[in-house]
């Protein structure tokens, strides 16, 4: 086959294979990385990594994963001994990955500076395990017009007061609504009932603790959300874009996390900056503290070379890298050296308030499944299938099954 | 003497796909079917000490469990049309295709064969670009009648009918083979002879096709119930059982349980109900089918 005007030779050919095949294995034993790297945050790593190689002469092998599909891969890479060297995982999956003892725990000195609700995040059974990467919170992002409108600067705090103000403006707008709570995001049930201090789960982690005074409350300014339409009844399938809802005005307030940030950057969203600001999740008696939620980097336990994958991790979870990662995806920083960095402005400093006194979800590796269940049971409920009471008792039944085998295991003396 | 060493000579030809069918056929449904009676989950996987026997329990649990019920009717509603369009699809193409009329068969034959040959994530793709509210061919089709768009994959009414669509685009071409292959075997002269004694289309298709394919239409029924009671690339690719659950199937809950959940004793579970529910209802078309003297 001729390639610029000459054939190629047997010698060329040999030339070729035998350079990769050198590539492949020749300058590195253990001077290569594997890491998966999730979500955008993945897809935007390769810009991060040529500084680190070049320092270091370590090659790092990056996979980014899709969110969706990457607990299995996760869990199966596990079963199939094929985990990569480190990890970035969501913060919930942390226990199961424990559990596993699929992961490693970092030197401490990674994880001084660290701000006390990310690192809360990350300590199972007294033992830190994972350095956090990225950090988020919960909050109600709003338009400031639409707001002004019926006589407020930001949304109340409390209950009560939030549900005057919503009512304000759907009277002003029967066509319009004040919010979009979609009825498949856990999130938004579970900011409420974080802000009430009840523990979600009972007895050693292993029931469900939704029949509380405190949960019950929760549930009910939920129901009532809906109840008195201040939200419309859909998932986020049939809601479509909620930026452009929002840009329209179909609502004023979104409850969403830092993804909203990075969102609003883009041109096609084209959300007049200025137009809308943000406020704390609003709670009984006014904001109170949320579940700590974000992403970390975990080294495997049968990382091949350990040391480099440590560094790789260190270089990754440094002040300055999250500064940039924050520059690029909006992916909120854990370290509170990076937050001095970050320009002060009053939205980033609400997430930096909630980050810093965040409570980390109960440390149980069904935890992920329990949020799926319980607002299924929430769905049903804004629906009309459930009174607030049976909700909360038909989630502590659902809850109890799927931590049937956690309380067997515990009953029998095992340690987990 | 002869005789045994033919019966070596025949061991030592099958031997190596009767290895292949035990290793790979045989004990993963026997393992399947022990690992539905324990309670093989991410605990077992951490500690194999963790796992217990339980008998029966995950299949009372399954029946239970209303999610299984909601994708066992999602997947009858999937089988129930989807099967007589994929059938009707095929047997009406490979008649046209059978006319004497056509040119360019091979062509024709090709083109009409070529979704059931490519990748169903490739497919799912482009169908899913389709199938989009706001840019999507069939929107903008429907619109030229005046249509308002439709949200085909985010509205729990239209998400079912929308996939099913694609699967039957996605899987006629095959029995459509099948078809064209049995409709060859039809005899010229006995047509000639029935259009000679009077017979209409419709009498000669059912006196004189009909029976001719027969067998070939007991086949494609046994392999599209089979096929549509497994469905799970679709509905994964195109929206991953969403919306509101509405497209979540049997093999899509299995899935789900096993892989997401790592509930694998569950899992099994339901692949066991799925494997007898197939088996049940292929015996069943064997016997109408004999019943028609087609099998």
């Amino acid at each position: 086959m001729p390639v610029d005007g000459r054939m190629i030779t047997r010698r060329d050919v040999f030339a070729l294979t035998g350079g990769a095949v050198a590539a492949s294995c020749a300058p590195h034993g253990g001077d290569r990385v594997t890491w998966w790297a999730l979500g955008m945050t993945g897809e935007n790593a390769p810009v991060l990594l040529p500084p680190f190689t070049a320092a270091t002469g370590i090659a790092v092998d990056l996979q980014a994963v899709p969110w969706t599909g990457a607990h299995e891969k996760l869990l199966t890479g596990f079963a199939g001994a094929s985990l990569p060297d480190v990890m970035m995982i969501n913060t919930a999956w942390l226990p199961e990955l424990a559990l596993l003892g699929a992961v490693a725990p970092p030197p401490p000195a990674l994880l001084a500076d660290m701000l006390a609700g990310a690192r809360a995040a990350v300590t199972i059974g007294g033992r830190a395990l994972a350095v956090p990467w990225t950090a988020n919170g919960w909050v109600q992002f709003y338009r400031r017009d639409l707001i002004a409108e019926v006589g407020y600067a930001a949304p109340p705090l409390d209950w009560t007061a939030w549900t005057r103000m919503a009512q304000a403006i759907v009277r002003r707008h029967p066509d319009r609504f004040a919010t979009l709570h979609l009825l498949d995001w856990p999130e938004p049930l579970f900011a409420f009932a974080s802000q009430t201090g009840e523990p979600l789960l009972r007895d050693n982690l292993t029931r469900g603790n939704f029949r509380t005074a405190g949960f019950r409350a929760a549930l009910a300014f939920y129901k009532q959300i809906f109840d008195l339409r201040l939200s419309p009844m859909v998932t986020g399938a049939e809601a479509g874009d909620t930026y452009i809802g929002l840009r329209r005005g179909w609502f004023a307030i979104l409850p969403s996390d830092s993804v909203f940030l990075g969102d609003v950057r883009r041109p096609e969203h084209a959300i007049t900056a200025g137009s809308w600001s943000a406020a704390a999740t609003p709670g009984p008696f006014g904001a109170g503290p949320q579940m700590a939620r974000g992403a970390c980097l975990v080294v495997n336990r049968a990382a091949r070379d350990p040391a480099a994958a440590w560094r790789l991790v260190a270089y990754l979870a440094g002040a300055d890298l999250q500064r940039r990662m924050y520059g690029i995806t909006a992916d909120l920083p854990t370290r509170s050296r990076a937050w001095a960095l970050l320009p002060a402005d009053p939205v980033t400093a609400l997430f930096a308030g909630q980050i810093a006194a965040s409570v980390a979800p109960p440390a149980v590796p069904e935890w992920e499944r329990i949020m799926g269940e319980v607002q299924i049971v929430a769905e049903q409920l804004v629906r009309g299938t459930f009174t607030v009471d049976a909700a909360a008792a038909e989630m502590d039944t659902r809850v109890d099954r799927i931590l049937a085998k956690r309380r067997s295991l515990l009953d029998r003396g095992h340690r987990l | 003497m002869s005789r045994s060493s033919e019966a070596r000579a025949g061991l030592a030809f099958t031997l190596p796909v009767l290895v292949a069918t035990i290793v790979f056929l045989v004990v993963p449904t026997v393992a399947g079917l022990l690992l539905s009676l324990t309670d093989f989950d991410i605990y077992a996987l951490a500690d194999p000490a963790n796992l217990r026997f339980v008998g029966g329990r995950n299949y009372t649990a399954l029946v239970a469990n209303p999610l299984f019920w909601h994708a066992v009717r999602n997947t009858l509603v999937l089988a129930g049309l989807g099967v007589p369009m994929a059938i009707a699809t095929s047997l009406a193409v490979a008649l046209l295709l059978d006319s004497a009329t056509v040119r360019w068969k091979p062509v024709w034959r090709l083109l009409l064969f070529a979704p059931y040959v490519t990748t169903v994530v490739a497919t799912a793709l482009v169908w899913r670009y389709v199938l989009d509210t706001r840019t999507g061919l069939l929107n903008a089709l429907l619109a030229v009648f005046g249509i308002a768009p439709v949200d085909w994959l985010g509205d729990p009414r239209t998400s079912i009918p929308a996939t099913l669509i694609f699967i039957v685009w996605k899987a006629f071409g095959y029995n459509m083979l099948v078809f064209v292959a049995a409709l060859s075997t039809v005899s010229t002269e006995l047509r000639e002879a029935a259009r000679l004694d009077g017979a209409g289309a419709v009498a000669r298709f059912r006196h004189v096709t009909l029976p001719a394919i027969g067998p070939a239409l007991v086949l494609a029924a046994v392999l599209s119930v089979a096929n549509f009671l497994q469905i799970f690339a679709e509905p994964y690719v195109m929206t991953h059982g969403g919306p509101a659950q509405s497209t979540i199937t049997i093999l899509y809950f299995m899935f789900d349980e096993g892989f997401t959940w790592w509930n694998l004793g569950t899992a099994s579970a339901v692949a066991v109900v799925l494997f007898v529910a197939i088996l049940c209802l292929t015996a069943a078309q064997a016997r109408l089918a004999r019943r028609q003297e087609w099998l």
